[in-house]
């Protein structure tokens, strides 16, 4: 774990008030603290500081890759979700696989190779209750996710190909939910009201978008996004639902998770009434 | 929350701006997928998340730090000496 830079830079001024030779060079007791001998301006202070912002810049990088190659390690352990999502997407659409199933990549550009990744999002569950391990994708187009559908059938051969025998797998790649919602907003009346309802309705469509993919969708974060927005005063989320690819709608009560993997965000079911504020 | 970056700023002054402390320039680069030691280009914007409420964010706020190197003194003169090329690829001894 890195130390802080603070902690990196006390450490060196400990050092460099112990060492002898630099105190009978400048002249201090022993035990002088480094702050009550050298100036904060002082060259002496900004040469440790930048040696320590050094040093904590390796320590840092030093988290940052082992965090990485945890997760790698995490990912490469064969037949966890967490595997069966990250070949997912590894599929490149239109290209062989080798006998290990990795895409066969030679004679492709590294255009040809990023432009065939088309899965963008990828999560596998394991289903106890029906025995299914569920595979849910998307593709996605101007930062907006979609389904897959003209090359489903080549995924589901992808998925075939790499799965483990036995395993019985099923590829959810579908429309996202549709999300309606209802709120009561009570906003500041200096404010305009169609100002402050644009603004709402960002909030939650960045909410919406920015879910992780199959990510709990919770009253409470969509609640604290709106309380974000400037003029609003109080939210109050009268009610929530969420309308899969075959058309059943489900309220929310508190929390939920979108069946196709992520939501939908439709204006027009957004509806927002706007109250002012009076104390 | 983006920063726009003003003449001679480095990353370690956006950091200090908008967070109130140096050591934020690390993750504020990995956010931006740019180089610690990068050169920033003036008007370049630099998406540094929430502004802190920090004592120092507010008051550099005030006056902005630009802490760049971007002017290299030349050295001249009877008691000064040249070794090797010339301009800014040149080392000076006294």
């Amino acid at each position: 774990m890195a130390r802080t830079l603070e902690e990196i830079r006390e450490g060196l001024q400990d050092e460099w008030m112990r060492n002898t030779a630099v105190r009978s060079l400048y002249g201090f007791a022993p035990d002088t603290p480094f702050a009550s001998f050298y100036s904060k301006a002082s060259i002496e202070t900004l040469i440790i500081y930048i040696v320590a912002y050094c040093a904590f810049v390796v320590e840092t990088l030093m988290d940052k890759v082992k965090a990485e190659i945890d997760e790698r390690i995490e990912q490469e352990l064969p037949g966890t979700c967490r595997w069966y999502a990250l070949k997912m997407k590894e599929y490149h659409h239109g290209f062989l696989l080798d006998e290990w199933g990795n895409p066969i990549t030679e004679n492709h550009t590294d255009a040809e190779i990023l432009e065939a990744q088309i899965i963008k999002h990828a999560v596998a569950i394991d289903d106890t209750m029906t025995g299914y391990l569920l595979i849910k994708i998307a593709g996605e187009e101007n930062g907006i996710k979609k389904p897959l559908k003209e090359e489903e059938n080549n995924i589901k051969e992808y998925i075939l190909r790499i799965k483990y025998a036995g395993v019985k797998t099923r590829l959810i790649d579908e429309e996202g939910d549709i999300f309606s919602c209802g709120a009561d907003i009570w906003y500041d009346p200096l404010l305009k009201s169609s100002t402050v309802e644009y603004n709402c309705k960002n909030a939650i469509k960045a909410y919406i978008q920015n879910l992780p993919f199959n990510g709990e969708f919770t009253i409470m974060a969509l609640t604290d996004a709106l309380q974000q927005v400037s003029g609003v005063n109080i939210v109050q989320v009268r009610s929530c639902s969420g309308k899969d690819y075959s058309g059943v709608e489900s309220a929310i009560a508190d929390k939920a998770v979108p069946y196709a993997g992520y939501y939908q965000y439709i204006e027009e079911n957004i509806t927002l009434n706007m109250i002012p504020y009076e104390r | 929350m983006k920063a726009t970056v003003l003449p001679r700023q480095t990353l370690l002054d956006i950091a200090i701006l908008s967070k109130g402390e140096a050591s934020a320039a690390i993750d504020i680069a990995i956010d931006n997928n740019i180089s610690l030691t990068d050169d920033l280009t003036i008007g370049q914007e630099i998406e540094v998340g929430e502004i802190s409420k920090k004592l120092a964010a507010k008051i550099l706020s005030l006056e902005p730090p630009a802490t760049a190197i971007d002017t290299i003194i030349k050295y001249q003169g009877i008691n000064f000496m040249e070794i090797e090329g010339s301009g800014e690829d040149s080392f000076w001894v006294r």
